[in-house]
């Protein structure tokens, strides 16, 4: 019963047509460069790159966490495309792309959220403050949470015969998650230059993480 | 309505501030309305209707209670600064973004 609710909504691949072009040997190719790129990433992270002068061997999550944070975002973006395309066109495949795709995100996400208070304990001296940044990361997560529960819970025969209803909760859903790095860059201390910094945030969220941990560390610790 | 209770019978003092008060709560009110109508209508026809409400509304009405609390702290600190200014402005896009969204949206919330 919960399970059949959930395959449901997982199901990106769709069974007419998709999934001979998705078996083949294009899928393999995929699997086999992950395969061989991981441990190259996992080398290059953990031996090659030099430890950090400030920070220490604790600065090395970085090359897991931002690129998670980055993936985070693409996969949060495709949703608003594919939910907006769904309830343009109607096709169901949007749909699925955009169901999918925000489980990816929440993965990603999850693993930001996981990354970032371990390297925040050792820098900042805490897992966890309740900072804009920090805080709109989190609602970000919550959103999507909530649209992936919210398509659980519409009951099987409405999905089937309206499709519609669920994926107007993603596209409004989507549109919210436009305003968390909104709220995340009002909410920092500096006014004036909050509104430039919340459009660029997703962008130079690399950036602006290395100069925050500076500015923190001097006060925290 | 609440509001003017809340300032009798808790000797408040909005010194100045009386417009930014009525400003976050006009504003304030807009933004939750708007959300919570919409979400209201989506949620309706999902099993367990009453446990997903409060999840759906609580992240996405987050911003907009934040933005009322800080105008109305300086509608009764009776400053304006540039900060207020910028929530204000945050609330203003919100409501305004929630409207068009939900204008947008609720032929297909609602449709059978």
């Amino acid at each position: 019963m919960k399970t059949d609710a959930l395959q449901q909504p997982v199901g990106g691949l769709r069974p007419e047509g998709a999934t001979g072009v998705e078996r083949g040997p294009r899928r393999r190719l995929w699997g086999t460069l992950t395969l061989v790129s991981m441990p190259v990433l996992l080398a290059m992270a953990l031996v090659y790159a030099p430890e950090d002068a400030n920070q220490g061997a604790a600065q090395r999550i970085f090359y897991i966490h931002v690129p998670s944070a980055w993936i985070g975002f693409l996969a949060f973006a495709v949703v608003f495309v594919g939910s907006i395309a769904f309830l343009a066109t109607g096709k169901r495949r949007w749909d699925d792309i955009a169901a999918s795709s925000a489980e990816i995100g929440v993965i990603f996400t999850t693993a930001v959220l996981v990354t970032g208070p371990l390297w925040g304990r050792p820098v900042w001296g805490v897992y966890w403050t309740w900072d804009p940044r920090l805080t709109s990361f989190l609602m970000l997560w919550l959103i999507y949470l909530s649209y992936i529960v919210l398509r659980g819970y519409v009951p099987e025969p409405i999905r089937r015969r309206s499709s519609r209803r669920c994926s107007a909760s993603s596209a409004s859903s989507t549109c919210r998650s436009c305003t968390c790095p909104l709220v995340g860059g009002a909410r920092s201390t500096r006014p004036s230059s909050s509104w430039r910094a919340a459009t660029c945030r997703c962008r130079c969220s690399s950036r602006s993480s290395w100069a925050w941990p500076r500015s923190r560390s001097s006060t925290c610790t | 309505m609440i509001l003017p209770l809340f300032v009798i019978l808790l000797q408040l003092e909005p010194a100045g501030g009386a417009l930014l008060l009525v400003l976050s709560a006009f504003l304030g009110t807009l933004g939750l309305v708007t959300v919570g109508t919409l979400f209201a209508a989506m949620a309706v026809n999902t099993r367990g209707r009453e446990a997903i409400l409060p999840l759906l509304v609580m992240p996405v009405s987050i911003p907009v209670m934040v933005a009322a609390v800080k105008v109305s702290e300086a509608g009764f600190a009776g400053t304006w600064t540039a900060s207020t200014t910028s929530w204000l402005l945050l609330m203003v896009g919100y409501d305004a973004l929630f409207l068009l969204v939900a204008l947008a949206t609720f032929q297909h919330v609602t449709e059978e």
